[in-house]
């Protein structure tokens, strides 16, 4: 405790110490006002320094902004912008009418580019392989691609720079000039490619006028060539492949989807009430005019096996399995076409990948279906085959499946025919010989007057309400070739009576699955003659008439119509019976 | 003592120059970048006037609580509306539409209305899909003369549809013609998404000869293409065909 007027040590310790603190803070403190002095010249070059980069300040502040909105109202200036000089760069501009569309386009230096203009077999994957060009040199190019239509027919010309390049005619006739899909590179900004790609620039398909209705129109699938015009920029050592023979695709409902691009095609489909079925898409030109082939089955062949060894409950001793629903419908398999059938490569809907193309050395493409799951065990595969050459036709050779039970035959049976409105069949006259069958006329013949079937034990499996089957004498049907070079085969044609389905009143209240709105066709079987051979390999034919549309108790106008065929093949077989639907003369005509 | 008064003399110099030539340096700099930066800001903002005089300058096209629609004309190069064809006359705008507009485009050529929608002729509707955020969009209207005859053609992103030129259009005195555009270059102009916008209003000055008693002098022989909200199709419909006297639309 400190007492006054006492001084202890510490105490004159802190005297001389707050001494020596206040000296430091005096000398500082000079220091400090002597650092800190300033001049009316720094001042002012303070100032000046500060008033000079508040310009800059500013335009560094305004300049983004600015830049942003140069770059929107860039976009919509057209400019074409090249950001790397060694791609060809390409910015389609705005649409000024319908029949002009306009491209610039950036050529690099040594890039060897040529534009290629083509006006038929135009379809969705590929480019035609049939074309005119031009050279593209290098730089900045402007490209129109014209079309106009006038009395003398669709005209397409491509201007380069303002001058017409390349030109190709559509004659007026069935054409509608009115484009039914068109593909045409976007416009909202310029797009880079590499110089080794191939740039679609315009691609248009036309519609055709219906065949049959004085208005209307239809478009073929995207994968059929088609007239219209395409543009498009190529490198020019880049030869077009030619365009794809068959096709395959899977379908979520229909499974595998297999035959010709611009052909007749199968596919597996399941429907209620039909085991053993494979679809069947007949070749759009046979159906020409005619729409809602995606939705269900509208034509269709079931397989049903024949057994050799039941008790014989028909005249001629054969025993036609029961129907069996657990039978599956076709299960189409691929085999390596390039290795042929024993490659070891097999396909199915549930392969996880299925070969971009089946396009193979030999002319004919062959598909496996495969029918399984009968109550009896019978197995069956049909080897399916397509030829590019005939478009509308398919051709079946059916085998004894592994493990199956003996089979003395195989029948295929057509379904939902009665739509196409088949009601005669051509048949060689009466008491005509093989050998004068060539030279002689066919005659019509309705099909409700052919003989009934008396093989066919009481029409078995006929309802109340179904009419009966009846026999075709395969000796009276006239002879045919399926494939250019192959003899030896009958062939059974059914025809139809109605020449115009768009005149018909269809019942009310018909599916659109049921209606028919194509030109009249024709279904055409080319069987293996073995009229002259034993029996039991003889091939036999009948056919069933109905008065309904299919599955449906709705009428078909006019009368009766064939409604099934069914084709018996005794196994082995060594030939393939062919089926076709084709179109009727004069529609025959592409 | 004197020795330490001089040595602090020179050190507050050596301080004070040393302050002075960073000033001098930052001044310097500063005039530099100022320079530098005006001719730059001067530079970019030619750019901005040629391309706002171009194509236009769409206010604030990305303000997304915006409702209302954005519309300014632009022009379209010369190089595309040469080559190709004989004669074209064209108008291009860019229509900046908010969120869920779902545009329609409604042109009628023949007898056309002066102030709505409507008329006797040729009409066609054009429909798009709504817009996902607020999106640009384009219409050209393009007459254009091809192998000797006029054709009128209106394009949209989405589609186009085209009209043959009756003979009573005045395509060759559109000078003389009224011509009405929802804006013009460079400045745009905003419209109440509610309303139907009137893009573009062509017609003659005359009347039109109807042959009724009654005999409308509002309609003109000429070209009109609206632009109207999907949701509002039906008031537009009324109103063209005469039913009501405007969208009456209520407040967005």
């Amino acid at each position: 405790m400190n007492r006054p007027g006492v001084s202890r040590l510490s105490d004159v310790n802190d005297v001389n110490a707050k001494d020596a603190s206040n000296g430091h803070q005096k000398r500082s403190a000079v220091k400090i006002h002597r650092r800190l002095r300033f001049g009316l010249l720094e001042l002012m070059l303070a100032t000046a320094a500060v008033a000079s980069w508040i310009p800059a300040t500013m335009a560094m502040r305004e300049i983004p902004d600015l830049q942003t909105e140069i770059a929107v109202m860039e976009k919509a200036t057209l400019q074409l912008r090249v950001d790397d000089t060694s791609k060809l760069t390409i910015r389609a501009m705005p649409t000024v009418w319908r029949g002009l569309l306009t491209w610039k386009v950036y050529v690099p230096e040594r890039s060897d580019l040529e534009l290629r203009f083509a006006s038929e077999g135009i379809e969705s994957n590929n480019q035609p392989d049939q074309y005119d060009a031009v050279p593209l040199s290098a730089g900045k190019h402007l490209i129109h691609v014209k079309s106009t239509t006038d009395a003398s027919g669709v005209h397409g010309s491509v201007l380069l720079d303002g001058e017409t390049v390349l030109e190709q005619h559509h004659p007026p006739g069935r054409l509608r000039g009115s484009v039914s899909s068109g593909s045409t590179l976007g416009i909202k900004e310029s797009k880079s490619f590499s110089v080794d790609e191939t740039v679609v620039l315009t691609k248009q398909r036309f519609n055709r006028s219906h065949p049959l209705r004085q208005f209307g129109s239809f478009t073929l699938p995207p994968e059929y060539g088609s007239r219209g015009f395409a543009c498009w920029i190529s490198p020019a050592a880049k030869q077009e492949t030619a365009p794809r023979r068959f096709i395959l695709k899977r379908n979520r409902s229909r499974g595998i989807v297999v035959g010709l691009r611009q052909g007749l095609r199968i596919s597996e489909m399941e429907e209620l009430g039909y085991p053993g079925l494979i679809d069947i898409r007949p070749s759009r030109y046979a159906v020409l005019g005619d729409e809602y082939w995606d939705e269900k089955s509208r034509f269709a062949i079931s397989v049903v096996p024949i057994s050799g060894n039941g008790k014989d409950e028909v005249q001629n001793g054969v025993n036609r399995l029961p129907t069996s629903p657990q039978m599956n419908n076709a299960h189409i398999a691929l085999k390596s076409p390039v290795e042929g059938e024993k490659s070891n490569k097999v396909w199915t809907a549930k392969s996880k990948f299925l070969p971009e193309t089946l396009e193979t050395e030999d002319s004919l493409l062959r598909v496996f279906a495969n029918f399984n799951g009968h109550a009896s065990e019978a197995s069956v595969e049909v080897e399916v085959f397509f030829d590019p050459e005939e478009p509308n036709r398919v051709g079946f050779l059916p085998r004894i499946g592994d493990e199956s039970i003996p089979l003395r035959a195989i029948e295929l049976q057509t379904h939902f025919n009665s739509r196409f409105f088949w009601r005669t069949i051509d048949v060689l006259p009466t008491a005509t010989s093989s050998s004068d069958a060539d030279q002689v006329d066919t005659e019509s013949v309705a099909t409700d007057q052919l003989s009934v079937d008396e093989n066919v034990h009481r029409n078995r499996g006929n309802s109340a309400s179904q009419l009966p089957w009846r026999k075709v004498r395969v000796n009276r049907l006239p002879f045919g070739k399926p494939l250019k070079t192959t003899a030896g085969y009958r062939q059974l044609i059914l025809r139809t009576d109605v020449p115009d389905v768009t005149q018909l009143k269809y019942p009310m209240g018909l599916s659109n699955r049921w209606t028919y709105d194509g030109i009249p066709n024709e279904q055409v079987w080319f069987l293996p003659d073995v009229t002259t051979g034993p029996p039991a390999e003889r091939i036999s034919v009948s056919l069933r008439n109905t008065a309904f549309f299919p599955a449906t108790q709705s009428k078909l106008p006019g009368g009766s119509a064939v409604g099934n065929v069914r084709i018996r093949i005794p196994l082995p077989a060594k030939k393939p019976v062919w089926m076709s639907i084709r179109p009727a003369p004069p529609y025959d005509q592409n | 003592m004197l020795s330490q008064g001089v040595a602090t003399g020179i050190a507050m110099l050596t301080t004070r120059l040393f302050f002075r030539l960073t000033l001098l340096a930052i001044i310097i700099t500063g005039v530099f970048f100022t320079v530098k930066s005006k001719r730059e800001l001067a530079e970019i903002r030619r750019q901005h006037q040629v391309l706002r005089e171009k194509v236009g300058l769409l206010t604030d096209a990305s303000d997304t609580t915006d409702k209302q629609i954005h519309v300014v004309r632009a022009e379209l190069p010369d190089e595309l509306i040469s080559d190709g064809m004989e004669e074209i006359i064209c108008w291009r705008f860019r229509l900046s539409l908010p969120k869920a507009y779902d545009a329609c485009f409604a042109s009628s050529i023949g007898l056309i209305r002066s102030d709505s929608p409507g008329g006797i002729g040729s009409s066609n509707t054009m429909y798009s899909f709504p817009c996902a955020e607020r999106e640009e969009r384009t219409l050209l209207v393009s007459f254009v003369k091809d192998a000797g005859s006029w054709k009128a053609s209106v394009t949209e992103d989405t589609g186009s549809c085209s009209f043959s030129i009756p003979p009573e259009f005045p395509i060759q005195d559109l000078e003389n013609a009224t011509v009405e555009m929802a804006a013009d270059y460079a400045v745009s102009r905003a419209y109440n998404s509610g309303d139907a916008v009137c893009l573009l209003r062509i017609h003659d000055g005359s009347v039109a000869n109807v042959d009724k008693p009654d005999k409308d002098e509002n309609l003109h022989n000429g070209f009109v293409v609206y632009m109207f909200n999907k949701e509002q199709e039906s008031e537009f419909v009324d109103w063209a065909m005469g039913i009501s006297k405007s969208m009456k639309v209520e407040n967005q």
